[in-house]
């Protein structure tokens, strides 16, 4: 027994000697920090012109372009152009950095006006890449400037662990009437901020679909609800007074004056003046209590599938309208043309929380943030000018983390933005 | 592993209390024990436990209880402003005749301590031990410290006429609890051993030993109020922080630090008549990893810290009743902060922080060189009449943070001096002490190119703390004791003793930082025999 105790005494020390003399001389080798050379180079896409014809961006377009390196960890930031091959070079710490593409102006072709923006996310850049080759290359789809977006998202909840107060904005930030029939609220995939991101079927490509875990249609023949330029529809899971119902706790006064619930089946909760938008897809189990998107934050997108859905139709064929993700279970989400998105906003924990980002760059290249949860705080899109009848228009460059700041009173149309008449209360 | 540390303290203790003196001697007191310690040149200053054979120090021991206060803002940032505590100590040993002359010493402490308004620290019971990498907050919060100490030191007889093997053996376990959110409950252990060896050749001796510790400290920062998140920083060093928050998001409060030391020291010795020296370098090697999840680790950092130590002490004895002290010391540690890049790779069954590089992004030097004079004056009996000293102690610290480029560099000289005069009565004897320094800044440049510059931690902790470190203050003190002999047995005496010491802040001007000025009260009462 004691030869045994013996040789395993002998064998720890030995593991121990081995483990501390390797953690050792690991730390011995390591070299002082030198910086590093970089060129990364922006790709344009073609796309589809206002005129239907497939074109290749103009090459003044990338005058226009700036490419951010952002280490997100150290707060360090770059910013440099590119040259005429769209070549950015630059000189980093190493670490891993977000690779955004921007433009400060939205160029145009055929006077229309076109969104620039791409994201290459959590690149690990440690040493000098001077050439160009596949690893080192952001590819940007060029979009349509959308009229509609997100205004106000509050997401977070208030104190006392009080979520039922959660609403969400839409709004007409363009020049022409927008009908807002057939308009999906998409909840995207994954559904809590993570680190750890789906993979999709190869088939699916790079960059050309969002996937979904709910859609939530406003549902009509096509001209049933306009949306005017300077209005605003909002989405809650509860048109309620939020002050008296949380005993004081929640910041949100009364949103009774919403547009639309997002219901579920709660009976008890449902508020009979408020029309409801009907779940067209819900992936998995149907929370049937209320319809709660993370505190945390989630990802929403405005989609538009041109016509009416129904929840478990026939419209829903695996691999074509839905997809699973490589590896799992087989569960299917909502398989999105990322064409038919008109907005995305990502919503993430804490600003530092970037690595967390799940949704691609060139649909919303940042994230908002308020910076906790259950802290009565919302996401606004900052103004940018107004119109001549005083409307605001806001900033919209698909970078949230630029396009949006935190407002300790959420609140739902604030800047005078107006209200559509057939919005409210139920009439028939 | 409770029964190996229960039996190691019991060893520890019961050297510290055997009752067997090697030879008759007097009656102990605090006084003769601290004469004892300043004249064993080798146990006082060398970490060559066989060395400590050569002092032939006779039997002591002591142990006593004590309460302790500190009051005052002249402090670094992270101390606490209002800090009380007690503890209980012992220490003795000796050479053992009873075991053919082997020298045996050992001690014992504990102490728990209140640590009042201490700031910007949410990861580490000691802030200022030297690791960059921790969570600092931004709530004021008390901390509950306790910690107990023992450790030993033995050394073979003379052997063969020549040869000396000894053994220094310590435990150290401390747990600090933060009061406030985020608070966590931080566990340190640290065991050290220093195995050494003395070649003794007439009144010459040359040494060398070994050292080597482990130490683990980890504790998770959380809410115990989860309904609210906490703001906090990730320091990787002084300014370079990322801020997340503690309830929200992927930021783990824990860190998990667990370091091994390598080293060793040589020794020389020269034990004459009237004079004895030794010399002593030394050098030690420590790494430290600090990971934040125990099952899959993500590196936070690693230091590597290196530590050179050279000194030279010499005694005189200038006649039968006088003796001078003499000691100079160099000290040069650089400690190197490394940071990783790493990425999560989920593409094997067990998914995993992979690290893709690594680099020294941090440097911390600091020099020291210090020499301490004093002279004693005694008489027949084994305590002393006076006791008077000056000491001389220069200090430069240089940080830089490599890229983006930020540097530090405070350069500053002490100056300090003590007297104290022992009334002995028969059986009663009375310490008075007093002490007085001044430290002057020669040196200091501060250079910060961070993001952080306009935020809490920066303004009022790292700027706070440069313009501290660079301050000239003066300080004041004294002591207090009495003892009286031969209460429990004819070689044992009782002991109560109050110290008291201040500093204050010499303001400059403009004075970017209000400081006043820091007080220390210690009160002990105990037994020696």
């Amino acid at each position: 027994m004691k030869r045994y105790i013996y040789y395993i005494a002998t064998f720890a020390a030995a593991l121990f000697a081995v483990s501390c003399s390797e953690m050792m001389n690991d730390a011995r080798e390591v070299d002082v920090v030198e910086k590093i050379e970089v060129a990364y180079k922006v790709d344009i896409n073609s796309f589809t012109a206002a005129d239907g014809n497939e074109v290749a961006a103009p090459e003044e377009w990338y005058d226009q372009i700036k490419v951010t390196f952002n280490n997100f960890a150290e707060g360090i930031e770059t910013v440099v152009g590119v040259d005429k091959q769209g070549v950015a070079k630059v000189e980093l710490i190493p670490g891993i950095y977000n690779i955004m593409v921007s433009t400060d102006t939205k160029p145009e072709y055929l006077h229309r006006k076109y969104i620039i923006n791409g994201l290459a996310q959590n690149v690990p850049l440690t040493e000098d890449i001077t050439t160009i080759g596949k690893d080192n290359v952001v590819k940007v789809n060029p979009s349509m400037d959308s009229p509609l977006c997100f205004r106000e998202l509050f997401y977070a909840g208030s104190e006392g662990w009080y979520f039922r107060d959660q609403f969400y904005e839409v709004y007409n930030n363009g020049d022409e009437v927008v009908y807002l029939d057939h308009f999906c609220l998409a909840h995207l995939v994954p559904e809590y901020p993570t680190t750890a991101l789906p993979e999709w079927p190869a088939e699916d490509g790079v960059g050309k679909y969002a996937y979904a875990v709910t859609l939530w249609q406003i549902q009509g023949d096509g001209d049933d609800y306009p949306l005017a330029p300077g209005e605003s529809i909002v989405f809650a899971q509860e048109a309620a007074n939020h002050i008296e119902i949380s005993g004081g706790t929640s910041v949100v006064n009364s949103i009774t004056d919403i547009d639309f619930e997002c219901w579920t089946g709660n009976q008890q909760r449902i508020n009979p003046d408020i029309p409801d938008v009907p779940y067209v897809f819900y992936s998995g189990y149907i929370v049937t209590m209320m319809w709660l998107t993370s505190v945390d934050g989630s990802a929403l997108a405005l989609y538009q599938p041109r016509q009416n859905l129904e929840f478990g139709s026939d419209y829903w064929q695996e691999g074509v309208t839905t997809s699973a993700q490589v590896g799992s279970s087989g569960q299917q989400y909502a398989r999105i043309p990322i064409a038919d998105i008109y907005d995305a906003v990502e919503c993430i924990p804490t600003p530092n929380d970037m690595d967390m980002k799940r949704i691609p760059g060139f649909l919303d290249s940042g994230a908002a943030s308020v910076n906790g949860y259950y802290n009565g705080k919302s996401v606004m899109r900052k103004i940018d000018s107004y119109r001549e009848d005083g409307t605001p228009i806001f900033q919209d460059t698909n970078n949230s983390t630029a396009d949006f700041e935190v407002s300790d009173t959420p609140t739902i149309r604030r800047y005078g933005v107006k209200r559509p008449a057939w919005g409210g209360k139920v009439t028939e | 592993m409770k029964n190996i540390r229960y039996r190691f303290a019991m060893l520890a203790f019961a050297v510290t209390l055997l009752a067997s003196p090697a030879v008759a001697q007097e009656g102990s007191s605090l006084q003769s024990i601290e004469r004892k310690k300043m004249e064993s040149l080798w146990f006082s200053n060398s970490d060559n436990a066989a060395g400590a054979q050569l002092d032939q120090i006779s039997h002591y021991s002591q142990l006593g209880i004590n309460y302790n206060s500190t009051e005052g803002d002249y402090k670094r940032t992270q101390l606490g402003e209002d800090n009380f505590g007690y503890g209980f100590s012992t220490d003795g040993g000796g050479v053992m005749e009873n075991l053919k002359g082997m020298f045996l010493w050992g001690y014992f402490d504990y102490s728990r301590e209140k640590v009042g308004d201490a700031a910007f620290n949410a990861s580490l019971i000691d802030p200022l031990r030297g690791m960059p990498f921790y969570i600092a907050d931004q709530n004021l919060s008390n901390w509950i410290n306790q910690s107990y100490k023992l450790g030993m030191k033995a050394a073979t007889p003379v052997m063969g006429d020549h040869w000396i093997i000894g053994l220094g053996v310590d435990y150290e376990n401390a747990q600090g609890a933060k009061q406030m959110d985020p608070r966590p409950n931080v566990l340190m252990s640290k065991f050290e051993v220093a195995p050494s060896l003395v070649f003794k050749a007439g009144k010459h001796s040359v040494g060398a030993n070994f050292s080597y510790f482990s130490r683990r400290e980890d504790g998770t920062a959380s809410n115990s109020v989860s309904i609210k998140t906490q703001p906090v920083w990730e320091v990787v060093a002084p300014g370079f922080v990322s801020a997340g928050e503690i309830g929200s998001g992927t930021l783990s409060g824990l860190r998990d630090y667990n370091a091994n030391s390598l080293g060793g020291g040589l020794q020389y010795g020269f034990g004459g008549d009237e004079l004895s020296l030794l010399v002593e370098a030394k050098y030690a090697f420590a790494v430290e990893d600090v990971n934040n999840n125990y099952t899959m680790p993500k590196k936070i950092g690693t230091t590597k810290e290196r530590i050179w130590d050279a000194s030279a002490n010499l005694k005189w004895s200038m006649n039968e009743y006088n003796a001078l002290f003499a000691k100079a010391q160099y000290y040069n540690r650089s400690l190197d902060g490394i940071e990783y890049v790493q990425v999560w790779d989920s593409s094997h069954e067990v998914a995993q922080w992979v690290v893709i590089s690594k680099s020294v992004r941090s440097n911390f030097a600091t020099q020291q060189m210090n020499f301490n004079l004093d002279y004693m004056n005694h008489d027949e009996g084994n305590a002393y009449r006076w006791l008077a000293g000056v000491d001389v102690n220069y200090e430069k610290m240089d940080d830089i943070y490599y890229l983006p480029l930020s540097e530090q560099m405070v350069e500053n000289i002490s100056f300090n001096a003590h007297l104290k005069k022992n009334f002995e009565f028969g059986k009663n004897m009375i310490l008075v002490g007093v002490n007085g320094g001044l430290k002057r800044n020669l040196d200091s440049m501060h250079n910060y190119t961070g993001n952080h510059s306009a935020t809490m931690i920066y303004t009022d902790m790292v700027l706070r703390d440069y313009y501290f470190l660079k301050s000239d203050a003066y300080s004041v003190g004294g002591e207090i004791s009495y003892t009286r002999k031969g209460i429990v047995g004819e070689n044992s005496s009782l002991f109560v003793k109050a110290n008291f010491d201040h500093q204050h802040n010499l303001p400059e001007k403009p004075r970017p930082y209000a400081f006043n000025g820091r007080s220390w009260l210690v009160i002990q009462a105990g037994l020696t025999f």
